[in-house]
């Protein structure tokens, strides 16, 4: 387990019943994260580190990050009908041990899909292989999908000695065969399995920006009690859209929405992510930390306010 | 198969085949045609916004070159001024995806996008990303090389003070990396400008000039040189196997044709003196 640290820190525990520790506040790993650790470590209780970086280049936890790690993932595709082989999967076992996570991240999405004869267009990718688009993308939100997820959520924890969290994937465009709404499919999804959630926070933006909702009333309508981590990062507004971005500071609306989450939510994390650039300024990334410590301090103070039992 | 089961295979299908993407885009009811789908779904696929998807393919494009950025900050930051980020990258896709899987290191990758946003730039013109793009690959190219090839050098000025004469026979041969450019404006400090948040669009200041970017050996730096038109000339003509003599008569036959042969001599000795050329003994 990780270690617990009185005033932040990340457990695997919710401790004593009825008690609500502060969200550890940590950084999405990259190498500009790694120093900056180095120079301003207090202020950070963890890292949250990908899966497919630690396999590629084992060094980056060997040499000693200094931090606890929280283990993020991309490669299990739990929305897929591709099932993650067997050995990445015990890999993903296998760091979440060394690592010492609480939790292992996953993306409500899939990443690989069938190849099926459709005929043929120009040079096709990869031929005779599973397609593997390199990125998660949000599947068609219907039954046979949820029914999918489930199993396979099912099925993947069983694996792991720690809880397995689904994040949020932001929506591009409308997904075909589609016959629920983001919000209503993880609602659904935690009525059937004990599942928790990673929120992220930027993806529900961008998604209500393509589905052109009210961002903050659907905020209320998912089930914030799963929560267990929060992702913030910012988002490119373009004219075409809103798109993801960990190379700009989050806008205010992310912010806005994270003090509303935290009136309901009690994440046990909150993550930023800004780790697409190496020229992402050392103070910027000081002032939002400070910010979401700002905000949770707030929070909390309403939920003593609300609530003595609380700590 | 589900026909429902269809639509993940699809999805990636058009995410991953920008042809397949191109003839969707064309007649959708036609590319759709060999899948075993029902009309149900072959109406809502055919409905689905393509040119979101083809965004969305050039995003993912975009990620996958993240590290691209921190060595072209002023590139990138005017494609995102001009609307043009997402946009190049989903041009790209078709590309990146056909090369990626024999083209896994960093500079060839790089070099395979930088190879691909130059005549990109160049048909639409965005005011100053032709002139940072150029600026900013000759520092990369020029870095990488150095780093390629690091071996410093002690400095040889022996063949700055040869006989006319015998300096005529000698092969100039240009020591390290270097590229030459011309450029309408100042590159550099238009970069500088945009990096720093103050460049709002206007096309930049006129002030034409010829600019070599090089890999110095014997200080381990990277040195950019403003040029006049007869270095520029000339070292363009070096090219390590000419004689100092040919040389001189190439750029003679190229624009230079007043200035005599001697007076090409005090550039031959600078560039000896400062470590840029080195003149080599000749064949006979």
């Amino acid at each position: 387990m990780v270690p617990h640290r009185e005033t932040g820190g990340v457990t695997s525990g919710r401790g004593s019943a009825g008690a609500r520790r502060a969200p550890a506040v940590g950084l999405a790993y990259s190498d500009l994260v790694r120093s900056f650790v180095r120079r301003h470590g207090s202020s950070v209780d963890y890292l949250e580190v990908p899966f497919e970086l630690l396999r590629h280049d084992p060094a980056v936890f060997e040499d000693g990050l200094g931090k606890p790690v929280v283990l993020h993932c991309a490669s299990l595709s739990v929305a897929g009908a591709v099932l993650c082989p067997e050995p990445v999967v015990e890999e993903i076992r296998r760091w979440a041990e060394r690592t010492g996570t609480p939790w292992i991240g996953e993306h409500l999405a899939f990443v690989t899909a069938n190849r099926v004869e459709g005929g043929r267009t120009g040079q096709p990718y990869a031929p005779g292989e599973p397609y593997n688009i390199g990125y998660t993308v949000s599947p068609p939100m219907n039954e046979d999908t949820l029914e999918r997820v489930a199993e396979n959520v099912t099925s993947y924890a069983s694996r792991f000695d720690v809880p397995l969290l689904l994040e949020n994937s932001p929506l591009y465009f409308r997904v075909p065969g589609s016959t629920m709404t983001q919000t209503e499919f993880i609602g659904a999804l935690c009525a059937r399995v004990p599942v928790g959630l990673l929120l992220d926070l930027s993806h529900l933006y961008i998604t209500s920006r393509t589905m052109d909702f009210d961002v903050l009333e659907e905020l209320e309508r998912l089930p914030l009690e799963r929560v267990e981590e929060i992702h913030v990062s910012g988002v490119d507004e373009q004219p075409d859209g809103a798109w993801d971005d960990h190379a700009n500071r989050a806008p205010a609306i992310v912010h806005r929405l994270l003090a509303r989450a935290l009136e309901r939510a009690a994440p046990r994390a909150i993550t930023l992510e800004y780790n697409w650039s190496a020229r992402f300024p050392p103070e910027v990334l000081r002032h939002e930390i400070a910010r979401v410590r700002r905000t949770v301090a707030r929070s909390r103070g309403q939920h003593r306010d609300a609530d003595p039992r609380t700590d | 198969m589900p026909t429902r089961e269809l639509i993940e295979p699809i999805l990636a299908r058009l995410l991953l085949e920008p042809t397949f993407l191109a003839a969707m885009r064309a007649d959708a009811a036609a590319a759709l045609r060999a899948y075993p789908a029902d009309d149900r779904l072959l109406a809502e696929l055919a409905g689905t916004d393509l040119e979101r998807i083809r965004l969305f393919s050039g995003f993912i494009g975009k990620v996958q070159h993240n590290d691209l950025w921190d060595l072209f900050p002023a590139s990138r930051h005017l494609l995102r001024y001009h609307g043009l980020e997402l946009e190049a990258f989903a041009e790209y896709r078709r590309i990146q995806l056909s090369a990626s899987r024999d083209a896994s290191d960093r500079a060839a990758r790089i070099r395979s996008f930088l190879d691909f946003l130059e005549p990109y730039v160049a048909v639409r013109k965005p005011p100053a990303l032709a002139e940072v793009l150029r600026h900013e690959r000759a520092l990369w190219e020029v870095r990488t090389a150095m780093e390629d090839s690091a071996d410093a050098r002690a400095l040889d000025e022996s063949g700055s003070a040869l006989p006319w004469r015998d300096m005529l026979a000698r092969v100039p041969r240009v020591l390290g990396p270097l590229r030459i450019h011309p450029f309408p404006c100042d590159p550099a400090r238009l970069a500088a400008a945009v990096c720093a948040g103050r460049y709002h669009g206007r096309a930049p200041r006129r002030r034409s000039q010829i600019l070599a970017y090089w890999g110095d050996r014997h200080t381990a730096r990277l040195r950019v040189l403003r040029l006049d038109a007869l270095t520029a000339m000339v070292l363009s003509q070096t090219d390590g196997r000419r004689t100092v003599r040919a040389v001189i008569g190439a750029a003679r036959r190229r624009g230079l044709s007043e200035a005599p042969p001697r007076a090409f001599r005090p550039f031959f000795a600078d560039a000896v003196r400062c470590g840029l050329i080195h003149l080599d003994a000749g064949s006979r």
